[in-house]
């Protein structure tokens, strides 16, 4: 019973099966009977209602049909694609035997696959097409240096130096103008051109003044009517003040420097109204300064003639930088902040009016002065007050708030994107400014077309980043770069490590020198390596101001690379004479074309090292015996009574933090180079970043945060102008300046208070770099 | 010879009006027992069974037929009521199916070996006495005895494998995830995850999921021996807007379109450095880029058909269920 029970489900399950197929062949037995009944009906209609045309027009579809199907249809089905087939399987049939021979077929199958590809891939390696990370260092890696100079060397382009500089010097170009808006427009698109970042085209209010009214009249001794001089607007000196004088008398004071000052005041010569006429010296605003002194109402400055031409007239700022740089109405801060302070309380603005004249306008007030008075090494004589009288007027055309503008590239880096370095020139010029500033600019712009190519052609990405900045404002006391610094104070100070100003670079003069002032840390950086140079590099302290001026206030380490002419601001720098028609022979001269080209690689080595290399390469052991061996000179020029133990304390600390970094800096080069894996393990980049981190805080930690006493916009006790700077002895006039300008005045128990605040920032920052070099934990003892 | 070849017949015709016999008879009870006491006076063997069923019957039938004439009728009646509440409920039917459908899904493979998979259960119906002794389990001294064959197992170990699965070429068809894991791990690993997938692949899937990733590879190495095109990026040899401006030294209204321009024509001759020409592709590139390319292209084809094979048997097997 159990058996035939199991037995009924069975044809349950059958019957339907069977149902479905006799239901799918009655369909196709339905379709089968319907097909023939369907055409007769089509061609009877189609006959009925147009016998002609559709019947033709099928007839040629159908015969093209046909055609087709016999000429290339056909044909190709017999001739190519079955052959083929017929081929393809007789030799994949042939393979399978083949391999069946040797083992499994369906195992050597896929070992002859692996095998092929295998082979392939080999192929495509040895070709050495793929790019390998040797040139841009990657997964622990560093970068070839080598590998990029030597492409940098080939990629140097002298034609675009040459071009660029045509048209930058094409016109003058000051701040401020239509000049300096075409010319910002060109540096824009040059960077737009070459792909790299834009950061930020950064606009700043600032006092700015322009050419004006100015006029001369000259009377002598018993003369009522006098004579005009004839000025034109090259008699414009930028950011003087305006003034008009009548009938004062003119007294001629060589440079006005302090000893000759002293010399005339000590013969009576400097009592009531006076107009200083003087030559131009080495630093225009000690002369404006010392002028103001010793009460001038006015000066007028005498440019030097330029070969046989009397006529140039040299347009020099005359702000006063010992008291700050930037917008005069805004000291130390940026004027969006605060409301400006009124000009006359201005401390970096001059007090009294000033032009400059011509060498032939010059001579024409020196021939009525008399040869009496103080004879000056020159062979002139300051003459007597009641030589000559002026009428001066100056009447220049101030904009209290006129826009200034930088400009800014970047490179991000790939590292530390926190940390990064400046290379900047200045832009702006009262003239054409070939040799000063349109080269810098220019320089600055073959830097950037140098890197991208770099960067293009290696996929190269430097450790940390760059910023390139041309810097606007330049003749106004360095309006662009303070304002810059003065709104992003704390972004730069953590981010900027070091600034290269590139401005003063030429090739003008016959010596083959590169003057740089830098901070003692870039020292090494920038003197090793030197014997298979076409030029000679010396180095030494920062003694001038300029738009780095801002950051050495802040403590940022600086490099300012010159030549001497270009330093000095030799002839025709500053006039109307600096042209790009005087310098294009030496610029297609060939031997000055090599060292150019010389200089340009050298700029990028140096700037390499300091973003690319592992460790900022800065000198600890240079910085700290340039500390120890300018605080013992200085410890001379005191009495015993003043104590600089606390100085020499921090000196001490100093040392040991020396040591302790370059311990851990050759146990790291053994760990990198000397196993041979050129590998860097994390928890050891780790560690480099925070020593690379403490170097880069070296300088800005060694500020006071009020500034120095009357002088608060600077605030690096270490490095900085004096008041009252001496040109023939930089060392002295720009380290330490406030304890400096204190022995100046003899004040010895202010010299303790600022020894002993000396003495503490040293000792504060060298326990913070050695208590933070273990950020994370490696402790550099355990290696 | 001839003797065993009738029997064979005679066995066969057996089982054929046996299955014929059940289905027609499905659902009515009474109806069955007639045709089965036909079937069984039909067939020759037994026949001495025959007549001592004949007998029983005979005088049991008799009894009941002339003993109960209104309970046969009554019987027949309460047969159709059934029979019609059955049909309409209807629920065995539908459980079985169901199973039946279950079990044939589960085991689709199976199916392949047709009517040869009931072999083993055919009974020996021939010789009744040889039964009788093969049925008389051994001592224990003839089991202990007993060795297991060496063959003991291999079966089993060879459908472990792939049980129950199509193999195409040797090999089960796998699934999307199959497919997308070795995608990734092939893409991921660049060369060496290709050879990882590829070496230990174990159906199509991984396969065609190994070559789809060797083919993005190839792509990725075309397109890196690509030369980086230094020239249309760097400025070197693009042209400058460099307008010359009527009054350079306006400082009141500086914007550059309230003066009238003309174009600095300056030509410089000096040397240009290394003018990086636009180097052209290196046909190894664009060789490589295309076999990438057909690579990937044919791993997916390929997939395809394996799947519309799969589909294939898939319905094929459906059908003979």
């Amino acid at each position: 019973m159990v058996n035939t029970r199991g037995y009924t489900t069975l044809p349950n399950v059958e019957e339907p099966a069977n149902n479905s197929q006799d239901e799918l062949n009655s369909q196709d037995f339905e379709q089968a009977i319907g097909m023939p009944s369907e055409p007769p009906v089509y061609v009877e209609e189609m006959g009925m209602e147009e016998p002609q045309a559709p019947e033709a027009f099928s007839e040629k579809v159908q015969r093209f049909r046909m055609c087709f199907e016999n000429n290339v249809v056909i044909p190709v089905k017999k001739n190519v694609v079955d052959p083929l087939a017929q081929m393809i399987s007789l030799a994949s049939e042939k393979f399978d035997l083949f391999l069946s021979k040797i083992g499994n077929v369906m195992v050597m199958r896929r070992i002859f696959y692996i095998m092929m590809m295998s082979i392939i891939a080999a192929l495509i390696i040895a070709s050495d097409r793929l790019p390998n990370g040797k040139a841009r260092g990657s997964n622990g890696s560093f970068s070839d240096h080598d590998l990029l100079l030597q492409y940098a060397r080939k990629s140097i382009d002298l034609s675009k130096i040459e071009r660029d500089l045509e048209y930058i010097s094409s016109m003058p170009h000051m701040s401020g103008t239509s000049g300096d808006a075409a010319i910002r427009h060109y540096i824009k698109e040059s960077f737009d051109k070459n792909g790299i970042r834009l950061a930020g085209e950064e606009e700043f209010m600032a006092y700015s003044n322009y050419p004006g009214n100015v006029s001369l009249r000259v009377y002598s001794k018993d003369d009522t009517e006098g004579f005009d001089i004839p000025l034109n607007e090259e008699n414009f000196n930028p950011m003087s003040h305006n003034g008009q004088l009548n009938n004062i008398p003119v007294i001629y004071a060589n440079k006005a420097s302090l000893d000759d000052m002293a010399s005339m005041q000590d013969q009576g010569l400097l009592n009531g109204d006076f107009i200083l006429l003087v030559h131009y010296g080495d630093y225009v605003f000690q002369q404006m300064l010392t002028a103001q002194e010793y009460g001038a109402k006015a000066i007028i400055f005498i440019s030097e003639p330029y070969q046989d031409n009397k006529d140039v007239i040299q347009m020099k700022s005359v702000a006063l930088p010992q008291y700050g740089t930037g917008d005069a109405l805004t000291p130390e801060w940026e004027g969006s902040i605060r409301d400006p302070i009124d000009a006359t309380e201005a401390k970096c603005l001059p007090k009294i009016p000033s032009i400059p004249i011509s060498a032939n306008q010059g001579d024409k007030i020196l021939a009525i002065l008399s040869d009496t008075g103080v004879k000056f090494s020159n062979n002139l004589f300051s003459g007597s007050l009641n030589d000559c009288r002026l009428d001066l007027l100056v009447q220049t055309a101030i904009r209290e708030r006129h826009p200034v503008h930088d400009i800014v590239g970047k490179i991000e880096g790939s590292e530390q994107a926190g940390r990064a370095i400046v290379i900047a020139a200045p832009r702006n010029s009262a003239s054409y400014g070939t040799m000063y500033p349109s080269f810098g600019t220019v320089v600055l712009l073959s830097l950037i077309q140098l890197y991208q190519e770099m960067v293009y052609k290696f996929d190269w990405k430097p450790l940390r980043n760059i910023y390139f900045i041309s810097f606007g404002g330049s003749e106004f006391n360095e309006a662009g770069a303070t304002e810059l610094m003065e709104k992003r104070t704390e972004a730069l100070k953590s981010e900027i490590y070091t600034i290269i100003d590139v401005g003063q670079i030429g090739i003008w003069d016959d010596s083959n020198n590169l003057e740089i002032q830098c901070h003692p840390l870039l020292v090494d950086l920038f003197q090793k390596n030197m014997t298979s140079r076409k030029f000679n590099v010396k180095v030494d302290n920062v003694h001038q101001f300029g738009d780095w001026t801002p950051y050495l206030a802040q403590g940022i380490p600086v490099a300012i690379i010159s030549s001497p002419g270009v330093m000095n601001r030799e002839h025709p720098i500053y006039t109307v004479e600096d042209k790009f028609d005087f310098i294009k022979d030496k610029l297609r001269d060939k031997k000055k074309g090599e060292v150019l080209s010389e200089i340009m690689l050298y700029l990028v080595e140096k700037s390499l090292e300091l973003i690319d290399d592992p460790f900022i390469p800065f000198s600890i052991s240079n910085y700290v015996d340039f500390l120890s061996t300018t605080l013992k000179d200085l410890q001379k020029e005191c009495p015993d009574t003043v104590n600089f133990d606390e100085v020499f304390l921090g000196t001490t600390l100093w040392e040991n933090t020396k040591l302790q970094f370059e311990k851990w800096k050759s146990e790291w080069t053994e760990l990198m180079y000397g196993a041979g894996t050129y590998i860097e393990p994390t928890i050891i980049a780790i560690n480099r970043w925070s020593w690379n981190y403490l170097l880069s805080l070296i300088g800005v930690t060694q500020c006071l945060e009020e500034g120095l006493m009357d002088r608060t916009f600077y605030k690096n006790v270490i490095f900085g102008p004096k008041l009252w700077v001496d040109k023939g002895d930089p060392l002295r006039s720009w380290t330490f300046p406030e304890i400096r300008d204190t022995i100046a005045i003899k004040d010895w128990s202010s010299v303790q208070v600022q020894a002993n605040t000396l003495g503490t920032i040293l000792q504060n920052t060298a326990r913070y770099f050695l208590e933070n070099k273990n950020l994370h934990g490696i402790n550099t003892n355990e290696f | 010879m001839p003797e065993q070849e009738l029997l064979i017949g005679q066995e066969m015709n057996t089982l054929h009006a046996g299955s014929s016999t059940d289905g027609i008879n499905v659902g009515n009870a009474g109806r069955t027992r007639d045709t089965q006491t036909g079937v069984e006076g039909e067939t020759e063997i037994g026949s001495d069974e025959e007549d001592s069923i004949e007998d029983e019957g005979s005088s049991s039938g008799g009894n009941s037929t002339t003993e109960r004439l209104v309970p046969h009728q009554l019987r027949e009646q309460a047969a159709r009521h059934i029979g019609k509440i059955g049909r309409h409920f209807n629920i065995l039917d539908r459980l079985f199916k169901k199973r039946t459908q279950q079990s044939s899904d589960i085991q689709q493979g199976a199916m392949f070996d047709g009517v040869f998979s009931n072999l083993s259960a055919k009974p020996d119906t021939t010789e009744t006495e040889g039964n009788n002794e093969q049925d008389i389990p051994p001592t224990y001294d003839e089991a202990a005895a007993d060795m297991a064959p060496s063959y003991y197992g291999m079966d089993l170990n060879n459908s472990d494998i792939y049980y129950d699965e199509i193999c195409i070429e040797g090999l089960p068809v796998g699934n999307i995830a199959n497919l997308l894991w070795n995608i990734i791990v092939s893409t991921s690993f660049q060369f060496i995850g290709f050879l990882i997938t590829y070496i230990l692949h174990t159906s199509h899937a991984a396969k065609q999921g190994s070559r789809f990733g060797l083919g993005l590879t190839f792509i990725g190495y075309g397109y890196s021996m690509i030369p980086n095109d230094v020239t249309s990026k760097v400025g070197k040899n693009k042209s400058l807007n460099r307008m010359e401006l009527e009054d350079p030294n306006e400082f009141d209204d500086v914007r550059l379109n309230s003066q009238s321009t003309t174009q600095d024509k300056f030509e410089s001759h000096l040397n240009h450095g290394l003018d990086e020409e636009k180097q052209n592709i290196p046909w190894l590139a664009v060789f490589v880029a295309f076999l990438g390319l057909f690579i990937t292209l044919k791993s997916i084809y390929d997939y395809i058909q394996v799947k519309k094979l799969e589909k294939k048997y898939l319905n094929q097997s459906q059908n003979q269920a």
